[in-house]
């Protein structure tokens, strides 16, 4: 995997927390592939601009950078239990 | 007949004209899953297996829709084409029974261990990922079966779980895990998370349609899906050991992900399209460290489209909720004679049952809503007479409209658990029951006498005989 640049901007969250995760495995170029290490947002190069453009995402589905610690925990942390 | 594995039952759908090989260039977004939610809509919603994949060219392919279609799914019950819905469920009930018969064994050198990745590993450039709907926070493994055992109980091959999740691929060699707390998977990731242990998983992809269909129902925490599956298959189902932990993989599964859960932490996931045909929100769920990845050569990614039905996931688990909730009222009930939860994961669940006395068609109800699937799912729920087709929605309908008196027989039970994905669950995970006794009264309820008409041709000897005069 190439180095890794974490200093991108995401797409969705905004924060520049984003990397180059993976390019086509063919070796054509087709694609490149981002993830960010914040949101855990994803997308692929090839992806319409709707996606791959910050001003024409719908915003329905933005992400404030404060909502990500915040949202609905599906299965609480429990308390570790004593070793006895 | 039985399939041992997935290539085995796409054999068998390409004989019987169930399968499309999609050769034309495919993108991974939006092709794919424009692709597979057209094939749904067509009649008989083949399977689609796509070879020319954008960026993976030589070195990929998909399959979708494996399980889409009720004739897909008779074949992998091991019946006719042509079996009813109905057929179906009856010969999924028999099967329920024949547990006991189950069995497993293990291989040597599984086909699912052919080509071992353990280093570099990039999930995004091994397997040809996609988004399944547009706004997906990510590219989803939507038919990924995760493997968990319980630490208390390595040896115990009955706790060992299977469950089909959803799971996000969120960095190369991370996966994003949602699973219900009620689900066994999540019980025995809390066991491990509260003694401070990472547990380990396995993530099986492209496994035999029988293992799919188990793996996606309800079953006691201690029943066995691999032992389920060779009840199905009529012979011993095959299993490998990871190379990594203790669990037990199928055999000929393409792919498998071995990994271990990161305990005391939890990470942002979704949202994700799921199945009542909305976005769920995004959640804290958690995540799985990929150790290693092994899978067959040339392996075929299986995935499902999963959106506004009907989809191959209402077919995939319309049966495996309706059976089980079918056994649970049986047991104590014994005049039902059919249930139809094949609408979203059983949010509606229609009952044929004889009448024991009045109000009894609301007193099944009661227990419907008390199922241990029913308790957050069954939302409204239908009780129709026992010589009225519970999967015929015209018979179905003809009884709401023919037997319903608004005023006693339809009743809301308010402020009750609900399923937090259906929409109008609010807050999630709160909801409310309806019950619509759609029954004939029996004594001492009474409605105005009347005379039913009588059916016809009730042994269908007509029928056959016009049908042989159609086919010529
Ligand atoms: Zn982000
Ligand atoms: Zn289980």
């Amino acid at each position: 995997m190439a180095e890794k640049n974490t200093n991108i901007q995401c797409v969705r969250c905004l924060s520049e927390t984003a990397y180059l995760a993976a390019s086509a495995p063919d070796g054509s170029g087709a694609w490149d592939l981002y993830c960010c290490s914040y949101c855990n947002y994803g997308w692929r190069t090839t992806e319409g601009s709707e996606i791959t453009d910050v001003t024409k995402r719908d915003p329905r589905f933005s992400v404030d950078k404060n909502e990500v610690e915040s949202v609905f925990c599906l299965n609480p942390i429990p308390k570790l239990l004593n070793k006895e | 007949m039985s399939y041992k594995s997935l290539r085995d039952f796409l054999s068998k759908l390409e004989e019987e004209k169930l399968l499309i090989h999609y050769t034309d260039p495919v993108s991974l977004e939006p092709d794919v899953r424009t692709i597979l939610a057209a094939g749904m809509n067509m009649k008989d919603s083949p399977a689609i297996l796509m070879n020319n994949i954008d960026g993976f060219l030589g070195k990929g392919r998909i399959v979708g829709n494996v399980c889409g279609s009720w004739k897909s799914n008779a074949l992998m019950l091991g019946m006719q084409t042509d079996a009813t819905v109905k057929e179906q469920f009856f010969r999924m009930s028999d099967l329920w029974d024949k547990y006991i018969e189950g069995s497993v064994t293990y291989i040597e050198q599984p086909p699912c261990q052919e080509v071992v990745v353990d280093e570099n590993i990039n999930l995004f450039e091994l397997f040809p990922l996609h988004r399944v709907n547009e706004h997906d926070g990510g590219f989803y493994l939507s038919k990924g079966l995760v493997v968990t055992k319980d630490i208390d109980e390595p040896d115990n091959l009955a706790v060992e779980n299977v469950g089909v999740y959803r799971m996000q691929v969120q960095h190369p060699d991370v996966i994003a895990l949602h699973v219900m707390p009620f689900h066994d998977g999540a019980r025995h990731i809390k066991k491990a998370e509260e003694r401070g242990e990472a547990l380990p998983v396995a993530i099986c992809i492209g496994v035999p349609p029988s293992l799919a269909t188990m793996a996606s129902t309800p079953l006691d925490y201690n029943q066995s899906e691999y032992i389920f599956t060779s009840a199905i298959d009529g012979e011993p189902f095959e299993l490998a050991k990871c190379i990594g932990n203790d669990l037990d993989v199928p055999a000929h599964a393409e792919i498998v992900i071995e990994g271990e859960v990161i305990p005391g932490k939890r990470f942002y996931e979704g949202p994700f399209g799921e199945f009542p045909g909305s976005y769920s929100g995004a959640k804290q769920v958690f995540n799985i460290k990929v150790k290693r990845v092994t899978h067959r050569k040339d392996p075929i990614f299986e995935t499902l489209y999963i959106g506004r039905p009907w989809t191959e996931h209402d077919t995939l688990i319309g049966l495996s909720t309706s059976v089980p909730i079918y056994k649970q009222l049986k047991a104590t009930m014994p005049e039902v004679k059919c249930v139809n939860a094949n609408f979203q994961h059983g949010l509606s669940v229609i009952v044929a049952t004889d009448l024991k006395f009045g109000g009894y068609g609301k007193t099944v109800a009661m227990r419907v809503a008390t199922t241990p699937h029913g308790i957050s799912y069954a939302k409204n729920i239908i009780i129709v007479d026992g010589d009225v087709d519970p999967f015929n929605l015209e018979q179905v309908i003809w009884a709401i409209n023919c037997r319903v008196r608004a005023d006693k027989d339809v009743t809301v039970i308010q402020n009750t658990p609900g399923f937090q994905l259906d929409p109008t669950s609010n807050p999630p995970g709160m909801g409310n029951k309806l019950i619509i006794d759609a029954t004939t009264p029996e004594y001492p309820d009474s409605i105005r006498p009347f005379q039913m008409i009588d059916l016809l041709d009730t042994e269908g000897t007509m029928q056959t005989k016009l049908e042989g005069m159609l086919n010529g």
